[in-house]
């Protein structure tokens, strides 16, 4: 087990005005980033300092995060950010920690216009947030089949995180429901054999979280991508 | 540990239509049988998707609710007047067993160029 400081970010907000000067630093638990653009953030603390931080969001300021290995960039959310607000009861604690996720634009419309957040990689439950989010008519089998050919074309992209590994997937609708009728046409895939509605997996969060980091596939010597080519 | 805590709070679960993936499949049996109505209202709402058909019209269907966005520019006089305009529509994505994928919407498609903008489903937006 790892000190607070090496398994948590921090996040900082510094705001000047002419008579006052206003410094807030609380924990963050889960990030998620591309570059300066957040598209995720949890933080928790006490009730002024979530509320404070709260507003900054809302007014598109730019926090201070220091990642666990202590690299320090300046991220903003941008413009129509979402916060949602809980409590954590602790039991030796009078008060309720107080928690907040603030979420960008783009992670507010996940999966729109072809870009997927995912907060991990593990292509079953990659597969099954494609579907959902992209609406697409699939199979649980068929994960690692379209899973493969979306990290041959190089579509997962690694974002910056801090409590999970989140990727990015950049493939739109029309282009998966091709390379699922490509691999029906090649029998690559298997139609299901009954009709009736089509079981998915569950998942929860907490696993969501807990994968294990994207790695760049290495390209092996495989037939069905070779009759995807043709 | 703390940490452990925090998906459990309801920040995460608000959060959760945009991160994880949804399960939108009814089963059971309903107490009264379904009428045409009944069965359509299911249909657009994503409760029915699932395999259908026989030989080679067996498919997979998947329905969903797609917000369009149109803009347009109004001028009063000296000044723009900026419009959006927005509106639902159900989509059906058909992909057949022999490899033919299919669109249904309830408008004709678009010229090149006049996209409409595409939003989340009314679902995860509530």
């Amino acid at each position: 087990m790892q000190n607070a400081h090496l398994r948590l970010g921090l996040l900082e907000y510094h705001r000047m005005t002419e008579k006052t000067s206003t410094r807030i630093r609380l924990r963050v638990d889960r990030y998620v980033g591309e570059d300066e653009q957040a598209h995720l953030i949890s933080v928790f603390g006490n009730d002024s300092d979530v509320g404070a931080i709260t507003a900054a969001v809302h007014e598109k300021a730019t926090f201070t995060l220091t990642f666990p290995d202590g690299e320090v960039k300046e991220v903003s959310l941008g413009e129509h950010a979402s916060c949602y607000k809980g409590a954590v009861s602790l039991p030796d604690r009078k008060h309720p920690v107080r928690h907040l996720v603030a979420v960008s634009e783009a992670l507010y419309t996940n999966g729109g216009v072809g870009r997927t957040i995912l907060l991990g990689y593990q292509r079953d439950l990659a597969w099954a947030t494609l579907v959902s989010f992209l609406g697409l008519p699939a199979e649980p089998s068929w994960a690692d089949h379209i899973l493969g050919v979306v990290e041959a074309e190089e579509r997962i992209m690694p974002l910056d995180g801090i409590g999970c590994q989140p990727v990015l997937i950049s493939a739109t609708t029309e282009e998966v429901l091709e390379w699922i009728g490509d691999g029906l046409r090649s029998l690559v895939l298997r139609f299901p054999e009954s009709n009736g509605p089509i079981v998915w997996p569950k998942c929860s969060l907490t696993v969501a979280m807990q994968q294990a980091p994207f790695k760049e596939p290495i390209i092996e010597n495989r037939p069905d991508l070779e009759v995807l080519a043709i | 540990m703390l940490e452990d805590l925090l998906p459990l709070s309801g920040a995460w679960k608000q959060t959760l239509p945009f991160l994880m993936p949804r399960e939108d499949v009814a089963t059971g049996r309903p107490i009264t049988p379904l009428h045409g109505g009944h069965v359509g209202l299911l249909c657009t709402a994503g409760l029915l998707n699932g395999v259908f058909g026989q030989n080679e019209d067996r498919h997979i269907a998947r329905w969903r609710s797609v917000k369009h966005v149109t803009t347009f520019v109004e001028e009063d006089g000296d000044e723009q007047i900026i419009h959006h305009r927005e509106r639902w529509t159900n989509e059906l994505r058909l992909v057949y067993a022999d490899g033919r994928t299919l669109k249904l919407t309830e408008t004709p498609a678009k010229q090149e160029g006049e996209d409409d903008a595409e939003c989340a489903s009314e679902a995860r937006v509530a």
